[in-house]
Parts: C-alpha cells; structure tokens; sequence
C-alpha cells in the first residue's frame, strides 16, 4: 500500500486502519515530537514523559481498529494525550507540581538545530519564555502548548481538554498576557 | 513584547517558542513505538478472522438451540395431548371392572391419586395377573376377585349377546349382579375398604359415584359396562342393564316407556340413573 507523505493526517490514520504500516510511520514523524513536548511541558519530568509519550501512542495503535473520521486527527490524539495525563495526575496526586524539586527538566535550553548565526540573546529570550511557560498554572500552559505544538484552535483546545471554547479561550489569553509581560522585562 | 492584535495569537511569541522547543523522544522509544504499530498490523487479521467468524458462529448456535428447543417442545407437546386427550382404551368391561376392585382392596386411599397418572399415560390396559400381587400383600383372599372376575366376564358375555334377548337378558344380568356382590359382602375387610376407598376414587375418577367406570369418556360407545353399578347391586339395575351401552335417547325412550306403561317408580329410578349418567344431557320437560 502506497503512503503518500502529503496524505492529511486522518487519511493517513484510515490508512493505518486498515494495515498500512507505513501510513503510522509517516503520522508518528507528524506528531510524535509535539506530543512529546507537549507531554515534557506539563509534566516537567523527561523519565515521566517518556512513559506517557509511549502509552499514548500504544492507545492509538490499539484503538486503530475502531477509527472513524469524527474530529480533526490532532484533536484526537491530543485528547488521548491530555487524559493520559489526567489519569496520571490523578494517580499521583499531584506527585509532580511546579514546586516540587526533584522535577528534572532535560530539555535542552538551547534549541540544537540553533543556526550559528542565531545570536545569543535569542537563545536567552527562548529560555526566559520557556521558564516563563514553566510558571503558567497548569491550564494556561497547557493551552499555549496545545496551540503551539499541535496547532490546534480554541475550538480544538476546548474539545481537547474538555472544557468549553471560552474556558479555552479565556486560559490561553491569561497565558499569552503573562507572557508578554514577562518577555518585557526582556526587551 | 507588545502584544499584538489578536489576544489568542502571538507570532512573537510563538517564533521564540519554536526556537526554545526541539525536545524529541529518544530514539529507543521511536523504535518501540514503530515496532509495536506493525505488530499490531500483522496480528490484525488474526483478530478479524476471529471477528469474521463470530457472527456466523453466534448464528449456528442460535439456529442450533432454536431447533433443539422446538423439537423438545413438539415431543412433549406431542405426548400430552396423547396422553391427556386419548380417552380410556375400550378394554372390555370385565378386565376395567376387575381392576377396579382390585385396586381398592390393594392399596390405600392416598396412593389412588397416584396411580391414575400412569394409567392415563398408557392406553392399554395393564395386564390382569400383575395387581393381584397387591392385592396378596394386602391380606386380602384372592379368591373374591377371581369370583368377581368369572362375573363381570359372563356380564360382558351377556352385554355382548345384547338386548335383544330383552327381559331374559334382564333377568340373567340380575341374576349375574346378585352373584357378583356376594364374595364381596362375604369378605367382611373388604367391604370394610371399599367403603372407605370411594372418597379417592371419585376424586381421581372423572364420573361420579360407582359408574366410574362407564362415565370417564362421556360418550356412549367408549363407555364400558358400570361396575358400580354392579357393586350397588339390587333389583334396580335391572332396569338399565340393557342400556348401560345405548346413547342417551334410548334411556329416554326407555324412560317414556315405563312412564306410559304406569311404571313410575321405575321410571323415577331410570330418570335418576340417567342422570348421574348423563350430566350434560337435558332431560325433556315431559320426562320430568
């Protein structure tokens, strides 16, 4: 079965579906690294991260068989993964929080594929907007990352985290505003 | 940063973001993942084999269990009418009398009840030598039974011969009673549980009284000859001997005859057999 790379992301799935193995590959390269950031961001713990990054994609490899076009694929597999986290917050019961100090984050401060002409102070306003992230209630952050690394609307924000568009919309607006005024100190 | 126009969306913002975040997982985890999605692939048509199976299997069985429920209910539907509806089998009336008496010398009232089931079931009639083992048990003399069986043997030979002998055989079936109730009265504990017997035997018996025999099927021709009416015995019977095996209208004719004769006494009696014969049949105003 032949894959076509420029397939959407709901063909793509469909494909996988009904046993085109190439058609995951091509879906997982889409997404695998905004989940796992996604996922990096919320919970702050790379060892964590990596355990939830692979369970949710095993719950869409199990769930392939009953896969029906019903929302935008992105939508769909966000909202695996923000009730994978759920569940895990829940289990632990606020095992990780903002301020908890064993939280380890791997991610590099400085982007890798950094081009060399990137200047310095890009590299310290990207880490002062990611610490500023890190400082964001959970639901704020988790709005700002939904909408940068899955591109996802209000709309799709709202229907991936459960609530209502302006809940969505009222966090990410909280989350852009603080952010700005943080980033300001920097300028 | 100034914010820009539209309070959901910050290019700025989302530019320096891309440029902080190129976290990837490791590449272990790639592979596993990978992996695991192709095995899912291989083993999916394992798995819908089994689901293509699944309906056709379910629908057997239920055609299977469907089948097996309704011949089970047609073989017992089968039975029960059979075995409820067959009226009692035309035995001759001396064999049905026999048994009769037998079994209320031999066994005690409350296994009456019991008895009648198996009797229904089977349509003919149990063999003549088997209940005089019951009857041994019970202490009671074999012989009144033999003697009862020698005349209700000669009552059927005599019912056989028919009416037309017409008085004669009146007379011989009196004769015959008087002769059938006399080893019966000599046997003091048998009369003794005969008496007590009736009560059961009315109530596992469709007719009443001492014509159970005669009036279980409600139709002339299966009924047999009454050998209550021989245990009731007296000159009486005399009067419908001839017509224990006649439909209803010639005990009414009977009935008229003796009315118009100035018989009325007899007539009365006939009128009261009648009855307890015949329950659903009207007797004519005239009659009355």
């Amino acid at each position: 079965m032949a894959t076509d790379s420029d397939a959407t992301d709901e063909a793509l799935m469909l494909g996988y579906r009904d046993g085109d193995a190439a058609a995951f590959d091509v879906l997982y390269s889409r997404h695998k690294g905004g989940i796992y950031r996604y996922l990096l961001r919320q919970c702050r713990n790379a060892a964590l991260a990596d355990e939830l990054f692979q369970d949710i994609w095993m719950n869409l490899i199990r769930a392939r068989a009953g896969y029906t076009v019903q929302a935008k694929f992105s939508t769909w597999l966000y909202r695996i993964a923000h009730n994978r986290l759920m569940d895990h917050f829940r289990r632990d019961d606020a095992a990780v929080s903002l301020d908890d100090e064993s939280v380890t984050v791997d991610e590099p401060v400085a982007p890798r594929s950094v081009e060399p002409e990137v200047s310095a102070t890009s590299r310290q306003l990207a880490a002062q907007l990611l610490t500023l992230l890190d400082g964001l209630p959970d639901e704020q952050r988790e709005a700002f990352v939904l909408q940068q690394e899955g591109g996802l609307s209000i709309e799709e924000i709202a229907a991936a985290t459960g609530v209502t568009r302006e809940t969505a919309k009222s966090r990410l607006r909280y989350a852009l505003a603080k952010l700005r005024q943080g980033m300001q100190a920097w300028q | 940063m100034t914010p820009g126009p539209d309070m959901e969306h910050d290019p700025q913002l989302a530019a320096l973001y891309r440029a902080g975040a190129d976290a990837l997982p490791p590449a272990h985890l790639d592979d596993a993942i990978r992996a695991a999605a192709r095995r899912e692939v291989v083993a999916g048509p394992r798995r819908s084999g089994a689901r293509r199976w699944a309906v056709p299997v379910s629908l057997a069985a239920v055609v299977v269990l469907s089948v097996s429920v309704v011949t089970m209910m047609r073989e017992q539907g089968a039975d029960r009418p059979e075995s409820m509806m067959s009226p009692p089998a035309e035995a001759p009336a001396a064999a049905m009398q026999s048994e009769i008496v037998k079994k209320e010398i031999a066994e005690p009232p409350p296994a009456v009840a019991q008895e009648v089931a198996p009797k229904r079931q089977s349509a003919t009639p149990p063999p003549v030598a088997a209940p005089a083992e019951p009857a041994a048990k019970a202490g009671v003399s074999s012989a009144p039974v033999q003697t009862f069986e020698r005349a209700a043997a000669g009552r059927a030979a005599e019912a056989e011969q028919g009416m037309a002998s017409g008085s004669e055989s009146r007379a011989k079936a009196a004769a015959a009673e008087s002769t059938r109730t006399e080893p019966i009265r000599a046997e003091d504990g048998a009369v003794a549980r005969h008496d007590s017997a009736p009560q059961p035997q009315m109530r596992s018996a469709p007719a009443p009284t001492a014509d159970a025999a005669s009036g279980a099927g409600g139709s002339a021709s299966a009924r047999p000859a009454a050998p209550a009416a021989a245990l009731s015995g007296g000159p009486k019977n005399a009067l419908w001997q001839d017509l224990v095996r006649e439909p209803p209208e010639k005990w009414l004719q009977r009935i008229a005859e003796l009315r118009r004769a100035g018989q009325t006494a007899d007539a009365e009696t006939l009128v009261a057999e009648f009855r307890r014969r015949f329950p659903d049949q009207r007797l004519p105003e005239d009659l009355r």
